[in-house]
């Protein structure tokens, strides 16, 4: 909903919050301000996300004034807002200040809760243990304690809702899930020699259970294996390996739909296109694992550390390779740590050391690495200038020769 | 040449790292099925037919629409499942696939990962300062022991007070979840009286919470399988 600063301010007699103070406010104890919009004759436009609950009442500037008075009870309105009695109320809830304090962890006391409440314009009659809040025609949405205990606390602030941490359940120490903890004890089993976890989409173009109104023509039934959508994902990456001999190997655990049940399966896969095509792929319900001999489900030691993420460039790649001649002592790793050193941002992978021969007292060590720009189409020259300058950099050496 | 490198997937990361934190607080991870029922996945947690969750384009109906079986939206769905199990007090954590009829882009998928948190006991024992404590604890654990969050007032049918919760990242806040105490027509619905017992209920979107750790902007990259995507982490 859209409202101007100067409408809501109109409602009332001096003192209306800034623009930022009122933002703000409404941010915190009642919407979000989505957008605060500059309009001509510096009047500004609030874009406010009146949650679905309160269609019935604060969809209009008066009701929005109305909401404002509440956060800001120290405003004053030109006229006076419309109060609620027994006759007119839509209707009564019976709560406890204990109930309020059980809902929300605090220690409020009655005149603090029938203050809070009254700023919303729900009257409160009665004592202590046996309040009755007459909720004005206008609130279709306050119909339980828990919802005074929500109008409560939003203006009392939840940056002064005390935090208290679950207390532990020392005795009551319980079993995750079974298929969870085999999951687990799967995965663990599959990156420890050497499988890359993948997840793929449940939507596919063939299958048995269809569902309305799909996103695409081939997304239309839910997939009833794992191994059509790992293929495509294995083939994809050897095609995009730095070497036709390098092996991908990939796993997935995930649901699929057949015989009218879903089930949870574990699929493998291992591929290569060099020295020969090579694609093999396993696939077999989780429950038969449970009797496999498995590690432990701890999957700790497979966590990721500091992770310096780089998105994936869509761009095309060029891969190069780059040989040198280099004294016998001196290391591999020296050179890649140099070419690694010289390559730039757009270096995306290696330099990989593919091939090492000795010959007359020197060794030659041959590199592959690939370059990738993350918003365009890289040209040859430039990559051509760069393995110029990686040539150089090794060149200063004056016993390497770059081949 | 290059030897494979085996890697878990990082939404099995965080789904990890969430799961021991919530294990260490005496909550046990629950499972559901992904093809649910409209009542576990709607009525039962309050939302009415005409509630605009419901609209088509949100909801992967299965075909025939008249049987009423959906893909599940949110794990509260599995929530409500353990909630009618009537074993209490409870505390589960339920991570799991869920599923939206959105146009996908780099920050909407038409299948991502949520965990729901119930918490359950008698009246009074857990509140929304246990919420809100609760909550720290686990954003401070994911995103480091400095991490400040805010509760902002919200609406959420299966909760009553309902909350979003926003993260501080860098210098922007982020929201990172929906939370409130469990509604009692929830209570109710499966079965326990509300006026014995009560609780919290959270629910996180594990993608989200992998793209702001993580820094990846597109949540597709997470279905992709590429092997440069998933060696990184």
């Amino acid at each position: 909903m859209r409202f101007t600063y100067r409408q809501l301010a109109d409602y009332f007699t001096d003192n209306f919050p800034s623009v930022a103070e009122l933002a703000e406010g409404l941010t915190f104890h009642a919407w979000e301000v989505e957008d605060v919009a500059p309009l001509t004759g510096e009047d500004l436009e609030f874009e406010v996300k009146i949650l679905p609950d309160r269609a019935g009442d604060a969809k209009t500037p008066a009701g929005l004034a109305r909401e404002i008075n509440a956060i800001w009870p120290e405003l004053k309105p030109k006229e006076p807002w419309s109060t609620v009695t027994a006759d007119s109320a839509r209707q009564e809830i019976v709560f406890s200040v204990q109930q309020i304090n059980d809902i929300l962890g605090l220690n409020l006391k009655e005149s603090e809760i029938s203050s809070l409440l009254r700023r919303v314009g729900v009257e409160i009659l009665g004592g202590e243990n046996k309040l009755t809040a007459l909720v004005p025609p206008a609130r279709s949405d306050l119909n339980l304690k828990e919802d005074l205990a929500d109008e409560i606390i939003r203006l009392y602030g939840y940056n002064q809702l005390p935090s208290r941490l679950l207390a532990p359940r020392p005795n009551k120490v319980g079993q995750n899930a079974v298929g969870f903890s085999l999951a687990n004890r799967v995965r663990a089993k599959f990156v420890a020699a050497g499988y890359a976890e993948v997840y793929s989409y449940t939507f596919v173009n063939d299958g048995e259970f269809e569902i309305e109104k799909a996103l695409a023509s081939d997304k239309t039934r839910l997939r009833t294996n794992l191994t059509d959508g790992l293929r495509r994902i294995l083939e994809a990456n050897l095609d995009r390996a730095l070497f036709d001999t390098d092996e991908v190997k990939l796993f997935e655990i995930g649901t699929v739909f057949v015989d009218g049940r879903e089930e949870m399966m574990v699929a493998s896969a291992v591929g290569r296109k060099k020295p020969e095509l090579k694609i093999e792929i396993e696939e077999k319900s989780l429950s038969l694992w449970s009797g496999a001999s498995l590690p432990a489900g701890d999957l700790d030691p497979f966590i990721a550390g500091e992770v310096h993420y780089r998105s994936v460039s869509p761009y095309p790649r060029i891969v190069r390779d780059l040989a040198v001649w280099v004294p016998k002592a001196v290391e591999a790793q020296t050179v890649s740590d140099l070419i690694k050193q010289t390559a730039g941002e757009w270096r995306v992978e290696g330099p990989v050391l593919f091939d090492e021969f000795a010959k007359d007292g020197k060794k030659s060590l041959a590199f592959r690495l690939s370059f990738q720009a993350p918003d365009r189409t890289l040209a040859d020259p430039e990559i051509n200038e760069i393995m110029a300058k990686i040539g150089d950099r090794l060149a200063t050496n004056s016993d390497w020769q770059v081949r | 040449m290059i030897e494979p490198i085996g890697k878990l997937h990082p939404l099995t990361q965080i789904t990890w790292g969430a799961v021991k934190i919530f294990n260490e607080l005496g909550f046990t991870v629950a499972e559901g099925p992904e093809i649910e029922t409209e009542f576990n996945n709607f009525d039962g947690l309050n939302i009415p037919p005409n509630h605009p969750a419901r609209a088509m384009q949100d909801t992967f109906w299965l075909k025939p629409r008249s049987d009423g079986k959906l893909l599940r939206t949110h794990m509260t769905a599995v929530s409500f499942r353990e909630l009618a199990k009537k074993r209490l007090p409870m505390r589960v954590v339920s991570p799991g696939r869920v599923f939206r009829n959105e146009a996908t882009d780099a920050t909407h998928e038409a299948q991502f990962y949520q965990f729901d948190a119930l918490a359950v006991d008698r009246t009074g024992v857990i509140t929304m300062a246990d919420l809100k404590g609760t909550l720290e604890h686990f954003y401070r654990g994911i995103f480091g022991a400095d991490t400040e969050m805010r509760m902002r007032a919200s609406f959420f049918s299966f909760v009553e007070p309902g909350v979003e919760v926003d993260i501080k990242w860098g210098d922007r806040w982020l929201e990172v979840c929906g939370a409130g105490m469990l509604h009692p027509n929830v209570f109710r619905a499966a079965g326990v009286d509300p006026e014995e017992w009560q609780g919290f209920a959270f629910g996180s979107t594990i993608d989200r919470l992998a793209m702001i750790k993580y820094g990846v902007e597109d949540i597709r990259q997470f279905y992709q399988g590429d092997r440069r995507f998933l060696e990184q982490f």
